[in-house]
């Protein structure tokens, strides 16, 4: 599939659907570059010094779990700080880093993948979680990303795989393995299934001083074990949990259900089966290489042909991150952004970051988060307040946005948000409403049209 | 059948008359309710999100199997478990609603399933919300299917006090999905009173016209804010001295009781309680944590709305109940049959109900689960009876209904 001709309202798509949506500049920087150019860039992350320095001042990102164990140990409040760097962090690189598909990757996968910050022990290992587990293989192999994330802290505490032992089995993390993290709930598998992948995974641990996984010998258990009809010989020790990530990521149920997903992230609340199809058979072809998996998925006609329809309903976080990134916002803190009072954060939209309690992670169907007048409402106030300039932790110069244009003329404002926000895009009753802002107010024109537009239901979909 | 005030005995039985003719066309039926007084009536669920266990809920401590199937998690009247009946108690972090039991207004009942509800937080949320269990081409919710047997097509005749709309409101009658009724309009930072009024207005003229999920939406926003802004009642303060909880279940249930007291056409309440009730591990440490809190809530709730409590049915739900048998980690799994808890004039209460299937080997579910004796989905029908609904043949897709529970009146 050749991507259709590039224009504006193509280049935003692109920008919408692999990335969290345009910064000022990103749409005219596509089409200079080339849209097919322009996506492998994306699949093949590079260097991004810029952000790298933005992330320097965040110093517990660079923390083991051990340190931060012992800084915790110290001083309880430490570990406050260092979840607030975390989240910070996560702002950070949605809003500014170039490498925008593995920005949105590395939260589509922590989220299939989802652990609750607020548990314990699980809150010291989020951080190193999100680094090492996830983000490395997001454009690597699904075995590898499978492997990292059953071997870490995080996820060996959540879902409470250091609690079982033969003795005392807890079949938490065995359950959901199967049905979130690879073959779907309808995959395959039954309740046997369940009990016997936690026999497997008995003896998984976590050694709590040391702040590491540990293998404890003496707490699995060594008989035989059937699998999904396979057979796992007597006395194998921890690689029968290994056996089992191998089984399920070979698995064709867990080929559909990950093709599924990320059509469901990158395209549509429901995907067409052109789309699960070809994601699913490259997912099979080249074992589980993710990169192919999204080129396959964006190289189908349905994807493009999404470029020409009415959107997919952006989540609130992705509502939040497209907004700071319209707007040409600097972010230093996440905090206002997440927990700011006033009905306008994150947690009023219901998507308070790293908060999902649940293994399901968020739903990444935009029509479970609208219709919704109150998290709808905090929508509009989040954008109406950051451009007057309130959002702690964020500065927002509008020069970035709008550059030379008379900033009480609220009509070439409008002109240039249409061209630099929405590719040309912006249906008339928002231009309309935009044009006729007053100039009333300590407010100059300019910046309400930007309000306006942002909170406009144009804005909601991607 | 237990004590009941005379009151509500005649306005129940009333109810109870009008709903007994299921034959008749929905209009009549409708109107008949109306006679007897339903069409001020509000049913409230309150969702436990991710399966409460109900044997340390509502305790069987007359059963022995219980104490055998978790030495170290089951609570003893020793505890503080406050009995009900002899054979079952509440949690010592439930005690002080043994006060609502006794006055006839708590009920509960400890054996609520379904064979196809699924071990899946997930699927089992679903199902219940859709109330349709095994079936994923249902996709909009039970509540808002009862909205729509209700006349007109207000915003606020479903109200959802959650930040994350649920699946039970989900579908084409427009509902109110919010968390906080007291700061809900157009609030544009610091420009200004003057710029959040033209914001106000001008966003409502750009959602004007437009098909699609956000122009749906930002319309619904502005009818809300519109119906909030014109009705004081929603901002007054609790009555009878009701003092509520901090968290989802005290400021959902405050809300839920000002919706109420309001008297605006709300029908149906969803309250959302995230909480740590999937309790895999140390449980007895998170039961302790949540139950105080919803206890509270619900007493509070109860205190607020002085007799106007007569014309409320409360429903406790959660998508199962877990293991009946402790894990190796002083926790549970997921199992089956959950305990609902129901609070209002509409409940038989000061009873616990239905058959103890018993906790023996032999009695439970794939031996490891409390066996389920009533369906959730009639439940669900009996509440939408008890609410008037017209046609309560179209509140449970496909399925007639066995047995009434019993459980309202």
């Amino acid at each position: 599939m050749t991507p259709p001709p590039i224009g504006p309202r193509v280049a935003r798509f692109a920008l919408d659907r692999l990335g969290y949506g345009p910064r000022p500049d990103a749409i005219d920087e596509v089409l200079g570059r080339g849209l097919e150019r322009w996506i492998e860039d994306q699949l093949a992350p590079s260097t991004d010094g810029a952000l790298d320095a933005r992330l320097r001042p965040l110093s517990s990102l660079s923390y083991t779990i051990p340190q931060t164990l012992s800084r915790y140990e110290a001083d309880q409040r430490s570990i406050g700080v260092a979840l607030q760097e975390l989240r910070t962090a996560h702002f950070i690189r949605a809003v500014h880093s170039k490498n925008q598909l593995e920005e949105v990757l590395t939260d589509f996968w922590f989220n299939h993948f989802n652990v609750y910050q607020g548990d314990s022990p699980t809150r010291y290992g989020v951080a190193r979680y999100e680094m090492d587990a996830i983000r490395p293989h997001v454009l690597g192999r699904f075995r590898d990303l499978l492997g990292a994330v059953a071997n870490s802290w995080a996820m060996m505490s959540y879902l409470d795989n250091y609690l079982s032992s033969a003795r005392a089995i807890n079949e938490n993390y065995a359950r959901e393995l199967m049905e979130l993290h690879t073959l779907g709930v309808d995959g395959g598998y039954s309740q046997s299934d369940v009990q016997e992948v936690a026999r497997a995974f008995t003896g998984w641990g976590l050694d709590q001083r040391a702040g590491a996984f540990t293998f404890r010998a003496g707490s699995h258990d060594q008989a035989a074990k059937t699998v999904l009809g396979q057979r796992l010989p007597a006395g194998q020790g921890k690689k029968d949990g290994e056996d089992v990530l191998d089984l399920l990521s070979r698995h064709p149920s867990t080929a559909r259900f990950i093709a599924t997903k990320l059509g469901r992230r990158l395209v549509s609340d429901t995907p067409s089966e052109a789309i699960v199809a070809r994601g699913a058979e490259a997912f099979t072809s080249t074992n589980g290489d993710l990169a192919e998996v999204v080129r396959a998925i964006v190289g189908t006609a349905d994807f493009w042909n999404e470029a020409f329809g009415a959107g997919k309903i952006k989540t609130p976080h992705e509502f939040v991150v497209s907004a700071l990134r319209a707007i040409g916002a600097e972010v230093t803190s996440a905090r206002a952004l997440v927990e700011g009072r006033g009905g306008s954060s994150l947690t009023s939209m219901g998507m308070p970051t790293y908060e999902a309690l649940d293994p399901t992670g968020w739903s990444d169907r935009g029509t479970d988060w609208l219709p919704n007048p109150g998290s709808h409402l905090a929508r509009m106030n989040f954008v109406l307040s950051l451009v007057s300039q309130t959002t702690e932790g964020v500065a927002v110069d509008l020069r970035t946005l709008i550059g030379n244009a008379d900033a009480a003329d609220a009509a070439a404002v409008t002109a240039i948000v249409d061209k630099r926000v929405f590719g040309g895009t912006m249906p008339a009753e928002v231009a309309s409403a935009c044009r006729s802002v007053g100039s009333s107010g300590s407010l100059p024109a300019g910046f309400k049209v930007v309000g306006l537009a942002l909170a406009s239901p144009a804005f909601q979909a991607r | 059948m237990p004590f009941d005030p005379s009151r509500r005995i005649f306005l129940k039985g009333a109810g109870a008359a009008a709903v007994g003719l299921g034959f008749a066309p929905s209009t009549l039926l409708t109107r008949a309710a109306e006679a007897a007084g339903v069409g001020s009536r509000v049913l409230v669920q309150v969702f436990l999100r991710g399966g409460a266990d109900g044997l340390n809920l509502c305790v069987p401590h007359g059963d022995g199997s219980y104490y055998g199937l978790r030495p170290s998690i089951a609570l003893r009247l020793a505890d503080g478990v406050r009995d009900l009946d002899g054979f079952f108690g509440l949690h010592p972090g439930l005690a002080s609603l043994r006060d609502l039991y006794s006055e006839g207004l708590l009920a509960l009942h400890p054996t609520i399933g379904n064979a196809q509800l699924s071990r899946s937080h997930f699927d089992a949320q679903d199902f219940m919300d859709t109330a349709a269990p095994g079936n994923k081409n249902v996709h909009d919710g039970w509540l808002e299917r009862v909205a729509r047997q209700v006349p007109g097509e207000d915003v606020m005749q479903l109200v959802a006090l959650s930040s994350r709309t649920p699946r039970s409101v989900l579908g084409s009658h427009p509902d109110l999905v919010l968390q906080d009724l007291a700061t809900f309009s157009v609030r544009a930072g610091t420009g200004g009173s003057a710029w959040s009024a033209e914001a106000d207005q001008l966003l409502r003229g750009m959602h004007a016209s437009g098909s699609t999920p956000a122009y749906e939406s930002g319309r619904a926003v502005f009818s809300a804010i519109d119906r909030i802004r014109t009705t004081p009642a929603l901002s007054s303060a609790p009555l009878n001295g009701a003092v509520y909880p901090g968290g989802s279940a005290g400021s959902g249930l405050r809300q839920a009781a000002q919706l109420i007291r309001a008297d605006i056409g709300t029908r149906a309440i969803y309250v959302n309680v995230p909480g740590a009730f999937d309790t895999h591990a140390n449980q007895l440490a998170a039961n302790n944590a949540e139950y105080p809190t919803l206890a509270a809530a619900l007493v509070a709730f109860r205190r607020d709305l002085g007799s106007r409590i007569d014309d409320v049915l409360l429903m406790v739900t959660t998508e199962f109940g877990r293991t009946a048998a402790q894990n190796g980690s002083a926790g549970t799994d997921h199992g089956f049959a959950h305990c609902g808890l129901f609070l209002g004039g509409g409940v038989r209460g000061g009873r616990v109900h239905g058959t103890w299937p018993g906790l023996s080997s032999g009695s439970l579910n794939e031996g490891r689960d409390l066996r389920h004796t009533v369906d959730f989905r009639d439940v669900f029908l009996s509440a939408s009876r008890w609410l008037g609904v017209a046609d309560p043949g179209q509140v449970i897709p496909g399925y007639a209904g066995a047995a009434d529970p019993g459980l309202f009146a």
